[in-house]
């Protein structure tokens, strides 16, 4: 049971069991009513909950219980035949102005827009004031303006899938407009409205309540919920179970509806934001279950970083799920580390996770020093230090400051700002160094109004602020043309010779790598598969994966339109996901061995450069040099 | 403001911890204010208009005749009055030294002034008087003697009522004619009238008994409940009166049981009625009757108003002058099945059939109610569920109450509630709409009745009056042409106090002269 | 290296906006004259009757049409009464036969004063239990914040307002129970209508907040050493901005609505109760004026949130800029 109520899908089922009460009231309430709600007996007036009324009796003697199951039909029948009246008139409406365009288009767009941008309390209350209550004019009042809505969304919808090839197609087809907009587009549009329809439920049964409260709504005799409850409220002090009751209905039901809705319309709950307010909480919490770790030999002295058996995992549907394991490697001052892979391959998990970067239901283990401090585990992270640059500048940056803001932020958070002016000349000064021309000028502009190099660039001056001793750059190239492409990393090439500062460079191409690396780390199903100088590395690959990577590469020096090659299978799977090698399916030379028994990053060479996680090293075992 | 206010009230509390919270006012000593609810905001207190609230123009003008309990004359601002010429003409003598509170002197010329305002003016034609009087002069500055057209004994009971007859002093209008200010003889004086509500100030130079208080605060509150809520709270110290503001049955039952607040219930003034419309399936007596033994009124009085209304036996209540005998109670559900079972109508499900056609009657309501009138939709489902038992189906149609007396004019409908006007108005004010042909939506005329409310209304002695008006209810109840539903009482509730209020003659009368506040 | 482009900034922006608005509140003026030709009923006949004090004759009636100039074909009538209704003319009520552009004048105050305190009181409310919503953990607290904000959406207004009075007027006598006087008569009417709206207010800031802190933008602002606050304060509110502030200004517009039931609960002389009552009786200028009014501050306040939010955010003045 505890488990049921965990799943999101039985999770959803619970919360309508109110709307489903209401529905089955509704429909039902002839046979499940015990009495007649319109007629009772004057001498049993006012009389209390027995077993004969479940829910006593009001002024004339009725059995309030079965005036609430037939209040539910009145509802439920003025919310069904409004939301037909309002659901098939805007889908229809929206599907086919939404596929036809032009200037009828635009007029039901304004109109719909000005129906939208109405309170439907008041457009109700004005219908039925100008033609008096009733249930008809109800419904109309109530129709009126909830079909807008529909419209919208199916217009948007449709409009959407217009010029889609598929309707290409059916033109070409000769389909006509009418059969195109009926069977080909309004069952799309509807999707999207349904889940509209499920919060508008609440809607319209508080307002038929509301406006029988106003004395404009269902007439008398009809216990109408709403009518009931003005029926109830002289007795709220004395009759209780005429005054909470149907408060009590339309309440559950508008609740549910609302909840519904929101719950659709978002699909599943978005992540918590709770480990990133309250990161050590959760930390100390990972850290019980963190598996013992062999220690390596002590790193270096000249490292900036040293990482040591990092793994993260991800709560899953059955217990934490690893995404990367086992992860180690080390960058020295003044030295360039490149992670390498594909993509899904968790290359940027690894590279991210020492500095708490990820997504905040990430659970880190492990260790990574950076200098003497240990960044995982509870103690807070000394972020400074460290400078990133992510993939997309257009998304790490908020586009509602400008680039200068940013910037002044990141000086102030190193210290090193003083007044508006002292600051903001470090932040020209970091422009001017990250190579971006008339700092000035660029520091008033807003992300959205820079190019993509540009947004690189300023990304990298943000970073600079702390005056980092690593910077860890996530694909920094990757959405940039070749030539700004080629720009930056001289820049970074630059950055690193003139500040002698550390690098980890995360890239899905070794081309980019090759440019600016010393040495590589391959990453495959969340694991390094192959490290080691730069040079080793592209001369003599030792992992089939690695190779496949080479081999994706375009080189100078090939002929024009030889296709190069890519890897067969599909990549994205986990540290766990297989006994065995992660790469053995994709593998040209897996043995059964290789299924079954995991392989371990074994040093290739005497100083122990180059590591290669195979059992079958092609590099060194000169058989089948496999089909170059 | 003399008073603690609540919220002060519980920071007091807060600050002397364990004092006393209660928001009380000052010990034993009299507040010369006192607040009462208002269901409405009150128009223009134009007398001579419909706008302004019937007890604030009562409270700030008179007329020359008052109207005492149990339908006694006394003298207003008249001292005296002769009828004379076989009734086509009255002379009052006017009460010496009474000016209106500008000062002008209450004199022939002034009352004069006032009935040229309406009579002859078909604005007023519902009101007799009007029609009737055919001339007023002014003999001397203290006479005043209208000649009417025809013999019209009810005349000096319509000079009682509270528009268009009171006085206004003529200098209280604009150069066209135009009300401006209100201005009366009367014990009080309008200081000011707003949408949230009106204060009113003794007129210190009253010329009759100069009430206690010093000031009234009308304080509009529209729902009743919420007014219920109010004297309860001690927020308020009066309510009550179908035109000042309505306590309903259930509200009057809860402030009945609360401490501190004083219930106070008058002999009803009017009758709730239910009417045919016989151009439908109403027209057949058979279904009226069964209509008519149906209903259990004396159950409706109790549940419905919580006993405070009894089973109705006349068109107006005994307390009315000249409203007959009473008529048997006709509850009784068997001999209305069998009533329709002998003219025809068969069960057929929950309904009754004859010719084809389901016996169904549409039951007219506002969907409102209007001003001192009981929620009408209580009623209307009370109707619906006692008509259902025997076989006839009943639906509600709720137009507003804008519309409702156009939509009652009109033929679609079978079944509708009518009442009375109250004093002083009855029985003479409502027997001409109720029961002459020519009325517009009557409650039931015939040929018959017209002629009785003729010989009624036209009577020159008491006796032939008291038997015309009795041939009338015979007429009326012979053709099972309404049913008598309830009288409903009078309800008025005070705080403890408030010391010497009683519940007014009329429910269009402020009697607080006599009223002081603890 | 391009400039910002100008299109999207200033007057245009500003201009383009304005005539919008325009002609959606012109549209919406159409559709509230509308109303007169939708009524059952003859406006004429009811405001004779108003006049005289009972059922009018045809000849009343007639002098009433021609009075009011109802036997004008219906465009040259909306335009009189459109040129009417801009000098705050709205003709006379059918109920008290008195202008009605200076009831509703008399009335608009005690409605707007009534807004701006359920304004300011929700807004704060719901932004502070929005922001609790969106980096308090997941547990109890937050659950009964999110349960709590749903609940008072989802309670009838009026009903709400009757438990209300129960509770703190009635039994405790902490506040009176109806009335429009002191400071201590408004604490009931603006909590009944600032805790929906800071209801529906705190579920947005909390989703889109939530939404917000999760862009990579956030992260970058983290790796640059920003703390909690700060990233809420400078990275997540701003950005969440939008639908905040749409949902802000729906929620201060659907105040003017609720006022009609609020007002008729707690009796106040506002502008929600004068158009109950005109619904009520029919009163189709009343009606017409009251709808023109409480509407058009719906959608002006609508309109004003989507030009502060052009304001605040450059990229959203492109959809003006079309």
């Amino acid at each position: 049971m505890n488990g049921l109520l965990h799943r999101p899908g039985a999770r959803t089922a619970l919360i309508a069991v109110p709307l489903v009460l209401f529905a089955v009231a509704g429909g039902l309430a002839p046979l499940l009513a015990p009495a007649d709600p319109g007629v009772g007996d004057l001498a049993a007036s006012l009389r209390p909950p027995s077993p004969q009324h479940p829910l006593g009796t009001d002024q004339l003697g009725r059995d309030q219980l079965s005036r609430l199951l037939y209040g539910a039909r009145i509802s439920m029948t003025i919310t069904a035949a409004v939301l037909a009246i309002s659901l098939a008139i805007g889908a229809v409406v929206g599907a086919t102005v939404g596929y036809l365009g032009g200037w009828a288009d635009w007029v039901v767009a304004r109109v719909i827009d000005v129906v939208v941008s109405l309170p439907g309390m008041l457009v109700a209350l004005a219908v039925i004031g100008a033609r008096g209550p009733g249930v008809e004019s109800l419904v109309l009042a109530l129709s009126l303006w909830s079909w807008a809505p529909y419209a919208r969304i199916a217009r948007a919808r449709v409009a959407g899938m217009r010029g889609s090839p598929h309707m290409d197609a059916l033109r070409l087809l000769g389909a006509g407009r009418v059969r195109i907009i009926g069977r080909h587009l309004l069952p799309p549009a509807l999707a999207p409205c349904l889940v509209y329809a499920s919060t508008d439920v609440g809607t319209i049964v508080l307002g038929v309540a509301t406006l029988s409260f106003l004395g404009l709504g269902v007439a008398p005799p009809h216990a109408e919920w709403g009518q009931m409850l003005i029926e109830g409220q002289p007795f709220l002090g004395s009759a209780w179970w005429l005054a909470y009751p149907p408060g009590i209905a339309v309440t559950a039901v508008v609740f549910a509806s609302n909840l519904l809705g929101e719950r659709l319309a978002s699909g599943e709950e978005a992540p918590s934001l709770l480990r990133l307010a309250f990161p050590g909480r959760i930390r100390r919490a990972a850290r019980s279950a963190r598996p013992a770790v062999v220690a390596e030999p002590a790193a270096v002295q000249d490292s900036v970083l040293v990482v040591r058996d990092l793994s993260v995992a991800y709560p899953g549907d059955g217990g934490l799920r690893r995404v990367a394991a086992g992860i180690s490697y080390e960058v020295r001052r003044g030295q360039v580390l490149a992670l390498v892979g594909e993509t899904g391959s968790g290359k940027t998990t690894a590279a991210l996770a020492p500095f708490g970067l990820l997504d905040p239901r990430a659970v880190v283990t492990g260790s990574a020093m950076l200098g003497a401090r240990e960044l995982v585990g509870p103690v807070p992270r000394e972020r400074r230090r460290v400078g990133v640059v992510f993939q997309d500048g257009a998304a790490a940056l908020n586009p509602l400051r400008t680039i200068g803001a940013h910037i002044d932020e990141a000086v102030r958070n190193a210290g090193r700002g003083g007044r508006r002016g002292a600051t903001r000349r470090v932040t020209e000064e970091l422009l001017g160094t990250a190579g971006l021309p008339d700092p000035a000028m660029v520091a008033h502009w807003f992300p959205h109004q820079l190019s993509g190099g540009m947004r690189q660039r300023a990304q990298i001056a943000m970073a600079l602020a702390g005056e980092p001793e690593l910077l860890v750059a996530d694909e920094p190239t990757s959405a940039l043309d070749v030539t700004v492409q080629a720009q930056l990393l001289d820049l970074l090439a630059g950055l690193r010779d003139e500040l002698d500062m550390a690098m980890v460079v995360v890239s899905h191409d070794l081309a980019v790598v090759a440019r600016l690396a010393d040495s590589v780390a391959v990453v495959y199903a969340g694991r390094i598969v192959e490290s080691g100088p730069l040079e080793t590395l592209i001369k003599a690959p030792d992992h089939p994966y690695t190779r496949g990577l080479l081999d994706a590469v375009p080189r100078p020096g090939t002929a024009p339109g030889t296709r190069f090659r890519t890897m067969p299978g599909r990549s994205g799977i986990g540290p766990d996901d297989t006994a065995g090698c992660g790469f053995a399916p994709r593998c040209a030379f897996a043995t059964p061995a290789c299924t079954t028994e995991r392989p371990v990053l074994e040093p290739l060479d005497p100083s122990a450069a180059h590591r290669s996680a195979c059992l079958r090293h092609p590099s060194t075992s000169t058989t089948t040099d496999g089909t170059c | 403001m003399a008073r603690v206010r609540p919220l002060a009230a519980l920071v007091t509390s807060l600050v002397l911890v364990g004092a006393c919270g209660a928001p009380a006012g000052h010990g034993a000593s009299t507040s010369p204010v006192l607040r009462i609810g208002l269901g409405e905001e009150s128009g223009a207190l134009d007398p001579h208009a419909f706008t302004g609230n019937f007890l604030m123009v009562d409270a700030i003008y008179e007329p020359l005749v008052t109207y005492a309990a149990g339908g006694r004359l006394e003298p207003g601002l008249a001292t005296s009055w002769r009828v004379a010429k076989g009734g086509r003409q009255v002379t009052f003598d006017l009460r010496d030294n009474v000016r209106f509170t500008d000062g002008t002197p209450l004199d022939s010329s002034a009352v004069k002034w006032n009935f040229d305002r309406w009579v002859g003016n078909k604005k007023f034609s519902f009101f007799r008087a009007s029609q009737v009087i055919s001339a007023v002069d002014t003999p001397d500055a203290d006479t005043v003697r209208l000649t009417l057209s025809e013999p019209y004994e009810p005349l000096l009971q319509e000079m009682s009522i509270v528009r268009p007859v009171r006085l206004l002093s003529p200098k209280s209008v604009n150069a066209a004619g135009g009300f401006q200010t209100p201005v009366g003889t009367g014990p009080w004086k309008l200081v000011s009238n707003s949408a949230k509500g009106a204060t009113l100030v003794r007129n210190d130079g009253y010329w009759g008994t100069k009430p206690r208080l010093q000031r009234l605060e009308f304080k509009v509150i529209p729902s009743s409940q919420a007014r219920a809520d109010a004297l309860a709270n001690r927020e308020i110290d009066l309510i009550g009166g179908s035109y000042l503001s309505a306590i309903t049955p259930v509200e009057a039952r809860a402030l009945s049981k609360r401490a501190g607040v004083k219930l106070l219930t008058g002999a009803p003034d009017v009758s709730i009625m239910l009417g045919f419309q016989p151009k439908g399936p109403a027209g057949d007596k058979a279904v009226r009757e069964a209509v008519r033994q149906a209903v259990d009124t004396a159950s409706l009085s109790k549940a419905l108003f919580m006993g405070y209304a009894e089973p109705a036996r006349r068109v107006f209540p005994p307390e009315v002058p000249d409203s007959g005998t009473d008529l048997p109670l006709y509850y009784d559900q068997a001999a209305a099945r069998r009533t329709l079972d002998a003219a025809g109508y068969t069960l057929s499900g929950d309904t009754r059939v004859k010719d084809g056609k389901p016996l169904s009657l549409k039951l007219l309501i506002p969907s409102t109610p209007a001003q001192g009138q009981l929620d009408p939709r209580s009623m209307a489902a009370a109707i619906v569920a006692a008509l259902k038992q025997v076989g006839v189906k009943v639906e509600i149609a709720q137009v507003d109450a804008a519309s409702y007396y156009d939509e009652r004019a009109e033929d679609n409908w079978d079944i509708t509630f009518f009442e009375g006007l109250g004093a002083p108005y009855d029985p003479s004010g409502s027997v001409v709409s109720m029961f002459t042909t020519d009325a517009r939506g009557p409650l039931w005329a015939t040929p018959a009745t017209k002629a009785a409310v003729d010989q009624a209304v036209f009577a020159r002695d008491t006796a032939s009056r008291a038997a015309a008006y009795q041939r009338l209810y015979t007429v009326v109840a012979g053709d099972a042409g309404f049913v008598p539903l309830v009288y409903r009482k009078r309800l008025w509730a005070v705080r403890d106090a408030v010391k010497g209020f009683a519940v007014p003659p009329t429910d269009l009368d402020l009697g607080v002269t006599g009223v002081t506040v603890k | 290296m391009k400039a910002p482009d100008r299109l999207a900034t200033g007057g245009g922006y500003v201009a383009r906006w304005a005539l919008d608005t325009a002609g959606v509140l012109l549209t919406m003026s159409v559709g509230t004259f509308a109303l007169v030709l939708f009524a059952r009923g003859d406006p004429a006949s009811v405001l004779a009757a108003t006049r005289a004090g009972r059922p009018a004759t045809p000849e009343q009636i007639e002098a009433v049409r021609v009075e009011l100039g109802l036997d004008a074909p219906a465009p040259v009538r909306y335009a009189r009464w459109l040129a009417g209704a801009c000098t705050g003319d709205f003709g006379l009520s059918l109920r008290t036969n008195l202008p009605v552009g200076s009831e509703v004048a008399d009335r608009l105050g005690v409605t707007l004063g009534l807004v701006a305190g359920s304004a300011v009181t929700g807004v704060v409310v719901g932004l502070a239990v929005g922001v609790a919503g969106a980096v308090l953990p997941r547990g109890v607290l937050r659950g009964a914040l999110r349960a709590g904000a749903l609940l008072v959406t989802s309670v009838p207004v009026f009903w709400l307002s009757y438990l209300m009075v129960l509770v703190f007027a009635l039994r405790l006598g902490l506040v009176p129970t109806s009335g429009m006087a002191g400071p201590e008569t408004w604490i009931m009417p603006i909590a009944v209508l600032a805790l929906p709206t800071a209801g529906v207010l705190s579920r947005v800031v909390a989703v889109t907040l939530r939404e917000a802190l999760d862009k990579p933008y956030v992260r970058a602002a983290q790796a640059r050493g920003s703390g909690m606050p700060s990233i809420v304060l400078r990275d997540g509110l701003p950005n969440a901005a939008g639908p905040i502030l749409s949902v802000a200004a729906f929620g201060i517009g659907g105040l003017l609505v609720s006022t009609v039931v609020v007002e008729e609960v707690f009796g106040w002389p506002g502008l929600g109760s004068y158009l109950v009552h005109a619904a009520g009786s029919r009163d189709v200028p009343a009606l017409q004026a009251a709808t023109l009014v409480l509407g058009g501050g719906f959608i002006l306040t609508n309109r004003c949130a989507d030009l502060v939010q052009g304001l605040i955010d450059p990229r959203s003045r492109r959809r003006w800029a079309r």
